[in-house]
């Protein structure tokens, strides 16, 4: 098994450990749909990573692309709520201001980086 | 070059995750009290002018703070403090129920975190053994930035804070009764969702639940009130104690406030409010001019009044 480069491994680690810290505090609270996609995504990614299938790349890959669109939704209802309706709920509010900005754009850099890196080694591969 | 780059992005990103994380503001301040009131009216004239920046809050630092409104944690967080406190000096213990809340959507539940609130409560116990409780409530919480909630719903937490304060001066109850002040009533219902969901875990043996949302407006001055989805035994109580009162009463099937949380669950409760239905409204709901001044101080006697003697003939 190709020992994998810190640029895929950490950007995978750091936005899986997030997600898992959201369906561990939305288990205690009954709703189970944030648990289901990340154990979808984490199964998939660390058996084809220990079969050493090719498609370990394609579920890291597709992962990415997910966090990253996860980012631009809330970035973009960030933008709905500052520039044009401002929400009347403070937990939507709040969710959609400053911190959850800085939030999106860090989880987004993050997958961002870690695509870039999949790229390179994809060139590398050719 | 590149190397050192991406340990720098890795720092950052660990020192903004982390200041994400971890900034959580502390939650209560000593509040100072003044003097309660032995009159209910005036006692309920200072419960509302505090609520709504009216009046100042006085802390135990010297310092007096102003609540513009009660929609940030910040400041829900300070009106509980005010309102623990006005607990505590009428001889009781104030509890506050901390809680998490799935959002309404499973599906949104990908996107953002879930509600976070507080509830506050105090239990009047019985005078002779019972098991049975009669809740009442409120929703504390203000529907947007700087808007004083007057009616919406400080009129409510003083009508409550009424009762509990009459009912403690009373040397009989035959059931214990539970006073409870919802937060996020305007966010769909959460607070009380998750106090009916406390209540549910705790077992307790439920007779009733009276949630009142907006007892402040009586524009015709008819002293009109309005029962929401009643049950029979509830809604014959009610009108026969206004009959005997002379207020004008009817029923409605509005699922908009507190009662419907408790209903869900199965719980006999209702929702009593001024005659939101036929409209006699002050038109200020959710807006800065819902102001400590549009309040009808007689109204809200003449509604406490009737729940007072409600209460009076559950705990007989």
């Amino acid at each position: 098994m190709k020992e994998l480069s810190n640029g895929i491994l950490v950007p995978l680690i750091l936005s899986l450990l997030f997600f898992w810290r959201k369906a561990l505090q939305y288990i205690s609270l009954g709703s189970y749909v944030p648990l289901l996609l990340v154990l979808i995504f984490s199964v998939c990614i660390i058996y084809t990573r220990v079969k050493g299938k090719n498609s370990f790349y394609r579920w890291v890959f597709s992962w990415f692309v997910l966090v990253a669109i996860w980012s631009c939704m809330r970035l973009f209802f960030s933008c709905m709520n500052y520039f044009f309706k401002t929400l009347k709920e403070f937990h939507l509010n709040d969710q959609f201001g400053i911190r959850g900005v800085l939030l999106s754009v860090v989880m987004l850099g993050v997958v961002v980086y870690g695509l870039r890196c999949l790229g390179r080694k994809d060139k590398m591969t050719v | 070059m590149e190397g050192m780059l991406t340990r720098v992005f890795y720092i950052l990103t660990i020192m903004i995750s982390a200041l994400i994380c971890c900034s959580e503001s502390k939650l209560s301040d000593h509040v100072l009290i003044d003097e309660i009131p032995d009159e209910s009216m005036d006692f309920q004239k200072m419960l509302i002018a505090k609520l709504t920046g009216h009046e100042m809050i006085s802390l135990s630092d010297g310092a007096s703070v102003k609540l513009e409104s009660r929609w940030t944690p910040e400041e829900r967080k300070r009106s509980i403090s005010y309102l623990s406190a006005v607990i505590e000096s009428l001889g009781e213990e104030p509890l506050v129920h901390a809680y998490r809340h799935a959002n309404i959507n499973f599906g949104v539940d990908l996107l953002i975190e879930p509600f976070r609130g507080w509830n506050l409560y105090t239990i009047l116990e019985s005078t002779e053994q019972s098991d049975e409780y009669v809740i009442m409530g409120a929703h504390y919480d203000t529907g947007g930035d700087k808007v004083p909630g007057a009616i919406d719903n400080a009129s409510g937490v003083a009508l409550v804070m009424a009762v509990f304060k009459a009912m403690k001066a009373r040397d009989h109850r035959s059931r214990n009764l539970v006073f409870v002040f919802f937060d996020q009533e305007e966010e769909e219902l959460i607070g009380s969702s998750a106090f009916a969901g406390l209540v549910r875990e705790c077992g307790w043996n439920v007779h009733s639940v009276h949630t009142f949302d907006m007892v402040g407006w009586d524009g015709d001055n008819n002293r009109e009130v309005e029962l929401e989805m009643p049950s029979e035994a509830i809604e014959e109580l009610y009108i026969r104690n206004a009959g005997e009162l002379g207020i004008p009463i009817y029923s409605t099937n509005i699922n908009s406030s507190d009662h419907y949380s408790f209903i869900k669950m199965g719980f006999d409760a209702v929702g009593i409010s001024q005659a939101y239905a036929k409209r006699d409204n002050s038109g200020k709901k959710d807006t800065p001019e819902d102001m400590y001044h549009l309040v009808n101080f007689d109204y809200l006697a003449s509604t406490m009044q009737l729940v007072e003697r409600v209460m009076k003939e559950l705990t007989e």
